[in-house]
């Protein structure tokens, strides 16, 4: 870092910068478009003529999703399962991850319990079991239903468990030196030097809950409590033209109307596209610590 | 003895059983329904009044004439998203963590992460535009180096990799998250002592950067190896066409269209556990070796 | 290796336990399903006629779940829970309670699919002709045979007697177990040719009276530069990537006498699978030379309807086959944008000239049933009754019913009844009467208060004063597609699959792999990966890998009825 880049250093970062620039608008052109086409008229969407740039402006599919309740409503409701889901999941992945990251003479039964988490993502009863069981508990047509059935995510707690492992023990025996048990350790040394990697566990539980479509459409009964993802996905799935009657035809041409759905994936997906640049501050937090640590 | 490690333990143990209770509810206990792979299920009949018909339902699948074909794609497909999606999100961690530009690295780090967020029905028309063979923007470009058109999605030939290589630029920001979090808990002194020894920075990345994201590049590589038989579902069914079949037709979408044909339980269940069967002897040994070869336990 | 041995031990109990744990519930959930058994005698309670729309009273409740459509509107202050017809039960004492409700048929089905699986049924339900299937031959059906006799309207009736087949598609050992929910198909489905007037003028091309003209039309559409741009990029014909399954292929096998995927009776009386009948391979040829000729879009394969949609909104295509609602959707899209565009649809032609046998599907897809053992079996048919009552009828109220204004929008209320029983030719009914109206000067014939409705908006879109009426009046108007196929129907020229059933036991398991290899047959024909020979490879490989089973089958379910 003190002495002078080289030529060839200078020719590197050059490209470097050119690559991931480049990768980066790869990345970003789909959005655009879709924020295009959004703002363009029915026709223009239609055609398929909206690139990345709006055809005969108008603000009209706002305008519809803004006035449309289910829409807000949906939207409440997974702002309520983001933030309790994402309490209560990871509550329980720290709970989790900190004793299997210990090793078996400290812990004895660590390697069973995680072969015991693991099996879960290979092996399910399917769809049907695992309805009646979430019926059979009482949870159906609620929040909980999309809150407590996957509260557990494996790969979560073996992605903190990995990073748990990595902190020096030195610290926690020190803890344990001045009185504290397993809970104070976890909570005043384990947490807070894992920030990172608690930052990107806690992204991914945001992004799990915040997408998750499918439990919504299946544990809900009526449409007014579904999650926001799930309604989206009522909107974009595409009507099946082959068994319709002339006179839904005529209906289904006005909401066929691919502005409007633009509209409504743009707003929705604000809110999650926001979080990252958001939580990267606390990537950076986690250099400055990681530095102290050692 | 072992009373006295108990008495220790028990506030470990304490805190996993929460999460210990939930699984069982929740995964263990819906488990039972495995047992439809070995059934002629009928609905009404329940788990314990259907008719019990052993390996009947695999044989029905891997006697149908296309099932080998399609046990191909899925594997092909799926390796090949393994492997790109373990190298991609390596390499541009690194590249990033070589800028200096806050701005710009934050910027980028951003954007690669949107894709993510599109469903591929909505992905699917766009694709079918960006990569036409008349019209579309890449052609356009491959064009300009004297390339001839490739059609991407109607060629049997092209359209695995295509799939392979769209479900990478879909992905890649996002596992690139996990990677940006392990460097981080490098610690810097290393670099610093590197840079006194006079080592550039390719040597401090190959000896330093590498070794110190290892376990978690072999963490991501075991935990992936599960999914050597799930080719994606949802990308494949956007994007194939009868024309595609040969190469691009899968698993996942060849039970779907049986399924169509009516509820297929037992069929769907038996190649569910199959599927799972194969996943976790992958896991399994790939586990053993990673103990055994990097001596490093994974979970 | 001990401990992982231990490990797998272990896991084994866990295993165990879960699945005794189970077991119990299973069982237990296996004995509640049954409890309500007063069922044994079906029918019994209603031995002679009732009254059609008789009220309940003391009031009945009834579980029933439900799909709302996408494109389901309701004016301020009602909602699927509450609305004119939840009011019109009441009024009758009948209590709807919506287990669950969900957005769009496809969810329903799935949905529907998962609560038969878990054995969770309401008192009455929509199914389509799978799940009718599966639920009469598990038994769980109330036999709805002499609540029809004795509740159905004539009207009702009526309905049931101009589709011959819909009574006994729902018909299982001589007890009836649904009342089928017919629909005008014919106007949904059957195919016409949709032909930009404006190019056939420029290029002077006639019309297309047999299949060799229209493959004429396609080749100036394509090679002579209609929209006058100076660049060769136009196609001539549309086709979707779903070959004889998608309007614009399956009309074109029709032009050749050919039915992809229904099944037709041969000269001995026999059915007979349309797909991999010699017509077939002639059409196949066809689209093979043309898809060389670049009359198609090189593209086609991997385009589905809404793809194909913008290939025609911008002046790429100017002929897609298709069914007679086009106009609303895309047609009317680009007419709105540029007032030169002008679409016009004609019959299929047939090879031979003259027009051509179009195919639709069966007028019933689904079903209403009620579980066994629910105590008022006859109150689905009463449903049934009311719907065309107050719909149609000569005691309509269709301003209260049908359809009403808020506002500047107009709400398709009728969406609200739970039970849907349309007439399968109110679609031909309407432009009939329409064309009479407007040839008369008035509506005093017109028979329906929805067709009133329309007449009103086609005298305002021939004052000029409705241009948007353009849509309604290309399909429903004097030569609009709905008085072609009206004149199809009545020619005998409109077939519809022969066999009504539930897929077969061979269907079942085999029509996956055999559609697929149709699919995929069929598209490398027209893209000339495969020779046209291979349609006869095609053909024996079908036959071989179920087909003539699934044949056997069908043959033997046409038998027994």
């Amino acid at each position: 870092m003190l002495h002078k880049p080289s030529l060839s250093r200078k020719i590197f970062l050059g490209f470097n910068y050119v690559i991931l620039i480049g990768l980066g608008l790869l990345c970003f052109l789909p959005i655009v478009h879709i924020l295009a086409v959004s703002l363009s008229s029915k026709w223009a969407a239609t055609a398929g003529v909206v690139k990345l740039w709006p055809v005969d402006f108008t603000l009209a599919s706002y305008q519809y999703v803004l006035n449309k309740p289910q829409f807000m409503v949906a939207m409440w409701i997974t702002v309520q399962r983001v933030v309790l889901g994402t309490a209560i999941s990871m509550l329980l992945t720290l709970l989790i991850a900190y004793p299997l990251s210990k090793e078996p003479k400290d812990f004895k039964f660590r390697t069973q319990y995680a072969w015991f988490f693991v099996f879960t993502t290979l092996f399910s009863g399917g769809l049907i079991p695992r309805y009646m069981t979430i019926r059979d508990t009482g949870l159906i047509d609620t929040l909980w239903a999309l809150i407590i059935p996957g509260a557990v995510a494996v790969f979560n707690v073996i992605l903190l468990l990995n990073f748990f492992r990595g902190l020096p023990k030195e610290l926690e025996e020190s803890c344990f030196i001045d009185g504290g048990g397993y809970i104070t350790s976890l909570w005043n040394i384990y947490a807070p030097l894992s920030l990172p990697a608690m930052a990107t566990v806690t992204l991914f539980t945001i992004v799990g809950q915040w997408n998750e479509w499918f439990d919504g459409l299946l544990l809900m009964n009526s449409p007014e409590k579904y999650p926001l993802s799930s309604y989206l996905q009522t909107i974009i799935v595409q009507t099946n033209l082959t068994n319709i009657t002339a006179d839904d035809a005529a209906a289904l041409a006005d909401v066929s109307n691919r502005t409007f759905k633009a509209a409504q994936i743009f707003i929705g997906s604000l809110p999650i596209l926001l979080l990252y640049p958001f939580l990267q501050r606390f990537f950076v937090k986690g250099i400055v610590l990681g530095s102290v640590k050692e | 003895m072992l009373d006295k490690k108990f008495r220790r333990q028990w506030p470990l143990h304490l805190m996993i059983l929460p999460g210990v209770i939930i699984v069982l509810i929740y995964s263990y206990w819906p488990m039972v329904g495995i047992a439809m792979a070995f059934q002629k299920f009928v609905p009404f009949k329940g788990l314990f009044g259907s008719e019990w018909i052993g390996l009947d339902n695999f044989r029905y699948v891997f006697d149908l004439p296309e099932t080998g074909q399609i046990i191909w794609n899925t594997v092909f497909i799926a390796f090949m998203k393994i492997i790109g999606g373990l190298i991609v999100p390596i390499v541009v961690s690194l590249l990033l963590n070589e800028l200096r530009n806050e701005l710009i690295k934050r910027g980028v780090q951003t954007l690669v992460y949107l894709p993510h967020f599109l469903s591929w029905v909505i992905l699917g028309g766009i694709f079918i535009d960006i990569l036409s063979p008349t019209s579309g923007i890449v052609n356009q470009v491959l064009g300009l180096f004297g390339i001839e058109p490739i059609f991407f999605l109607g060629s049997n030939k092209w359209f695995p990799y295509t799939l392979v290589i769209t479900d990478i630029w879909k992905e890649f920001g996002f596992s690139t998250i996990v990677y940006l979090a392990a460097l981080t808990s490098i610690n810097p002194a290393l670099y610093e002592a590197a840079t006194v020894d006079g080592a550039n920075r390719w040597k401090q990345t190959w000896h330093i950067t590498l070794p110190g994201m290892l376990p978690i590049i072999i963490l991501l590589a075991t935990l992936s190896l599960g999914n050597v038989l799930n080719a994606g579902f949802d990308q494949v069914f956007n994007l194939y066409s009868p024309q595609v079949y040969e190469s691009g037709d899968i698993l996942d979408t060849f039970i779907y269209r049986i399924g169509m044909q009516g509820a297929q339980y037992g069929v769907a269940t038996a190649i569910g556990l199959f599927k799972s069967i194969i996943s976790f002897v992958f896991i399994v040994v790939s586990y053993s070796l990673a103990s055994k070869f990097a001596n490093y336990r994974i979970f | 290796m001990k401990q992982r041995k231990s490990m797998s031990k272990w896991l084994l109990s866990v295993m165990m336990l879960a699945l005794v744990l189970s077991a119990c519930s299973t069982g237990n959930n296996g004995s509640g399903g049954d409890s309500p058994s007063n069922a044994d005698n079906p029918g019994a309670a209603v031995s002679e006629p009732g009254d059609p729309f008789g009220t309940y009273d003391p009031p009945i409740t009834i579980d029933a779940v439900r799909y709302v459509g996408e494109e389901v509107k309701f004016p301020a202050g009602q909602d699927i829970k509450d609305n004119v017809w939840t009011e019109l039960y009441k009024e009758m004492g009948i209590n709807l309670n919506y287990k669950w409700i969900v957005t769009g048929s496809e969810q329903y089905e799935s949905k529907l699919n998962i609560a038969i699986a878990s054995n969770d049924l309401p008192d009455i339900m929509q199914v389509n002709a799978t799940q009718l299937r599966q639920l009469a031959d598990a038994g769980q059906l109330e036999d709805l045979t002499a609540a029809f006799d004795n509740y159905a309207s004539e009207d009702l009736k009526m309905v049931m007697d101009i589709e011959k087949n819909a009574l006994p598609s729902a018909t299982f050992d001589g007890k009836l177990l649904a009342i089928p929910s017919t629909q005008p198909v014919i106007g949904g489905s059957a195919p016409l040719v949709w032909v930009r007037e404006d190019w056939m003028e420029k290029l002077n091309l006639p019309e297309p009276s047999s299949m060799d003209d229209l493959i004429a039309i396609a080749e100036a559409f394509a090679k002579q530069d209609p929209d006058g741009n100076g660049k060769a990029d136009t196609y001539g014909l549309a086709l979707t990537k779903d070959i004889g399954l998608n309007a614009s292929s399956v009309g074109f096998f029709n032009g050749f006498g050919g039915f992809p995927q229904i099944w037709v009776e041969d000269a001995a009386g026999n059915l007979q699978f349309g797909s991999i009948q010699p017509e077939m391979k002639e059409a196949l040829g066809k689209l093979q030379e043309m898809f060389q000729n670049k009359l198609i879009d090189p593209e086609f394969g991997v385009k589905d309807t809404v793809k194909v949609f913008e290939s025609v909104t911008t002046n790429k295509i100017g002929m897609i086959i298709g069914p007679s609602w086009y106009p609303a959707w895309p047609l009317w899209d680009m007419v709105k944008e540029d007032e030169n565009v002008k679409w016009k649809s004609y019959p299929v032609p047939s090879v031979d000239g003259g027009a051509a046998t179009v195919q639709m599907p069966f007028a019933v897809s689904q079903y209403y049933v009620v579980k066994k053992g629910y105590s008022n079996p006859e109150v689905i048919v009463k449903l049934a009754n009311l719907y065309y009552e107050k719909l149609y009828s000569e005691n309509a109220e269709f301003d209260k019913y049908g359809q009403v204004v808020e506002g500047d929008t107009s709400i398709g209320v009728n969406k609200y009844s739970l039970v849907e029983v349309v007439n399968p030719n109110k679609d031909l009914i309407r432009q009939e009467e329409l064309e009479k109206a407007l040839e008369s000067g008035s509506d005093a014939e017109i028979s329906s208060a929805e067709t009133v409705i329309m007449y009103k908006e086609f005298q305002e879109y021939l004052a000029g004063n409705n241009p948007l009426g353009w849509s309604g009046y290309a399909a429903n108007g004097p030569d609009g597609s709905m008085k072609q196929l009206r004149l199809l129907n009545d020619e005998g020229k409109v077939t519809t699959n022969a066999y009504v059933g539930a897929p077969t036991e061979t269907m079942a398991d085999r029509k996956a792999t055999l559609d697929r290899l149709e699919q995929e047959t069929f598209i490398k024909i027209i893209l000339g990966e495969a020779s046209l020979d291979s349609f006869d490879e095609f053909v024996a490989n079908w036959k071989k890998l179920g087909g003539d089973q699934i044949t056997e089958e069908v043959n033997a379910w046409k038998a027994a009825r």
